[in-house]
């Protein structure tokens, strides 16, 4: 599903985000990724996502090179991949479930299959009664949660998240990481960038951690070594 | 096909939402729009009816030729009038004997002159010459004159060529306000658009991340300017459509003289009417398909 090789990253202020960075994902896996604040994990989404092109080397995720991809392109590729942001990313003056819509909406489906998609995901993320309120409106975990419900809605093959959990109370966190590994048992890679280390160890998963843009640590095992 | 009609019906509701979350920058521009194209209008209104006075003054433009009045032989005014019918700028010629002289100058200047109807008739022959061009009707008038056996020529309205020559200044000058209002309305759109794209970028560029296509982020923008324009047209449109009858009635259909008959209402309702709302439209769309290529720089 996921094959990085030799991926490097810097910003233009001269910071190195990723450096060489190999890690190949299989169809259907769930992969954490790990390690302080800096690391590079972020980047590791943004270029899986297609927003920011790696220095060298090559991303492929279903078979699509996302470094080559034209401009015009992104879009179209980024609808088979659900992507759950650190900074939510909701559009202000939408309300909840107008938020979750407009994944749907650029895709041209019905209103009516919209509607009926719409109500599932709300009660997947547990928001029904707060479909009419703004962005705004909402608790931090709240807003999490209607990115993690935009992400889903279009059923996508991979889902990349990054601290989708980081605004969560335990025992929240825990229903979203059931929530997750539900989609992930339905069949979506699922791939999310963590600081909770909690989770990591009640949840066992493949853990790749990063240090300063290299990979330090890679667990087929799951569980989080200190280094 | 259904996926396009869904996708545009989605791009219209944002289009509408836009208007609305910018209300009091789209009233500005929708209001100021309006005054703008009723000018436009205005200016519409006077060209056109330049045109139409000055056909219907060409019409009336004829130059009477007064014969000697020792000329009097049938073969002598057949003669006269190839001589005329030779003269470039000369479109028909029509004889008018003196009797018929005498009986136009009764119409004019009254009764008093009937004492001379029958064998003291003083008059001459002459003729009536419609000409072609009715701005070289001074030229021909001369011309005709250096004939020999003509007395005199006249030609009226020199007046009213004037008139209608000042009125053509109006009418360029209108063409030329025109062109500067519609380039004010296509800056203010353009300005308009601008604005509220520049308060969205955010928002543009989330859309992106969520899969939205570039044409799904342009498209509501490029209504949002379309609408302003057409409804900008819309009050002055609906002005002209009904105030321009009821100006028609009060005016009983003439400005000051039958000669400046105006428009009837059917035809100013379809051109200038029409006029401007595709002139709304055509501002409208124009501005904001540029506003949206020049101003919306999506990351990646
Ligand atoms: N747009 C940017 N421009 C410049 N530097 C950046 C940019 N984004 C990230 N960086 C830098 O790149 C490095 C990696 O950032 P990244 O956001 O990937 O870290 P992270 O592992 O996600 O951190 P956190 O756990 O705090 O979210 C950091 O040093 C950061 O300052
Ligand atoms: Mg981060």
């Amino acid at each position: 599903m996921i094959e990085l090789r030799n991926v490097t990253k810097s910003y233009p202020n001269g910071v190195h985000a990723l450096n060489r960075i190999s890690l190949s994902i299989e169809d259907g896996e769930f992969i954490y990724i790990i390690g302080p604040t800096g690391s590079g994990k972020s980047t590791i989404i943004k270029i899986l996502n297609g927003e920011e092109v790696p220095d060298s080397g090559t991303v492929v995720v279903d078979g699509i090179n996302v470094g080559a991809l034209k401009h015009r392109k992104v879009p179209y590729y980024r609808r088979n991949i659900g992507c759950i942001f650190q900074d939510y990313r909701l559009l202000p003056k939408l309300t909840v479930q107008e938020n979750i819509a407009f994944a749907l909406e650029v895709l041209g489906i019905s209103k009516k299959k919209i509607r009926k998609r719409v109500t599932e995901i709300l009660d997947l993320v547990d928001l029904k009664e707060k479909a009419r309120a703004y962005p705004d409106e909402l608790s931090g975990g709240q807003q999490q949660r209607v990115t993690i419900g935009r992400a889903i809605a279009n059923k996508p093959k991979l889902l990349i998240a990054d601290e989708p959990t980081g605004n969560l109370d335990p025992e929240k966190s825990k229903e979203i990481m059931e929530l997750l590994e539900k989609i992930n048992a339905m069949g979506t890679t699922v791939l999310m960038v963590t600081h909770d280390i909690v989770l990591v160890e009640k949840f066992k998963k493949r853990t790749v951690t990063l240090d300063q843009g290299f990979v330090v640590k890679d667990s087929k095992k799951g569980g989080y070594v200190s280094l | 096909m259904k996926r396009i009609l869904n996708l545009f019906l989605y791009e219209l509701k944002y289009a509408f939402r836009g208007i609305r979350k910018h209300l009091v920058l789209s009233f500005s521009a929708i209001s100021s729009m309006a005054v703008s194209v009723f000018l436009i209008g205005c200016f519409l209104l006077i060209g056109i009816h330049v045109d139409h006075f000055a056909a219907n003054v060409q019409q009336d433009m004829q130059i009477h030729v007064v014969l000697d009045s020792n000329l009097t032989s049938q073969d002598e005014i057949d003669s006269m009038e190839k001589k005329i019918k030779k003269i470039d700028n000369v479109e028909t010629v029509i004889f008018s004997s003196k009797d018929d002289e005498l009986e136009l100058m009764i119409r004019e200047k009254g009764e008093a002159f009937s004492q001379y109807r029958g064998q003291e008739n003083p008059l001459s022959h002459a003729f009536f010459v419609v000409v072609k061009e009715s701005s070289m009707i001074e030229e021909t008038a001369a011309e005709i004159e250096t004939l020999e056996g003509v007395d005199s020529t006249a030609f009226g309205g020199s007046s009213v060529t004037e008139l209608i020559h000042l009125m053509d200044v109006v009418r360029k000058a209108g063409y030329v306000l025109s062109a500067l209002l519609l380039i004010l309305s296509l800056y203010l759109i353009y300005n308009t658009i601008r604005t509220t794209i520049y308060s969205r970028q955010d928002e543009i560029n989330i859309m992106r991340t969520v899969g939205a296509t570039d044409s799904f982020i342009r498209t509501p923008f490029e209504v949002q300017g379309i609408l302003i324009g057409l409804l900008g047209a819309l009050i002055p449109f609906l002005l002209v459509y009904f105030g321009y009858p009821i100006l028609y009635e009060r005016m009983n259909g003439v400005l000051f003289a039958s000669l400046f008959s105006l428009i009837d209402s059917s035809t100013i309702r379809y051109i200038v009417g029409f006029g401007m709302l595709g002139c709304g439209l055509f501002v409208g769309f124009f501005a904001s398909f540029f506003a949206v290529r020049k101003t919306i720089k999506a990351k990646r």
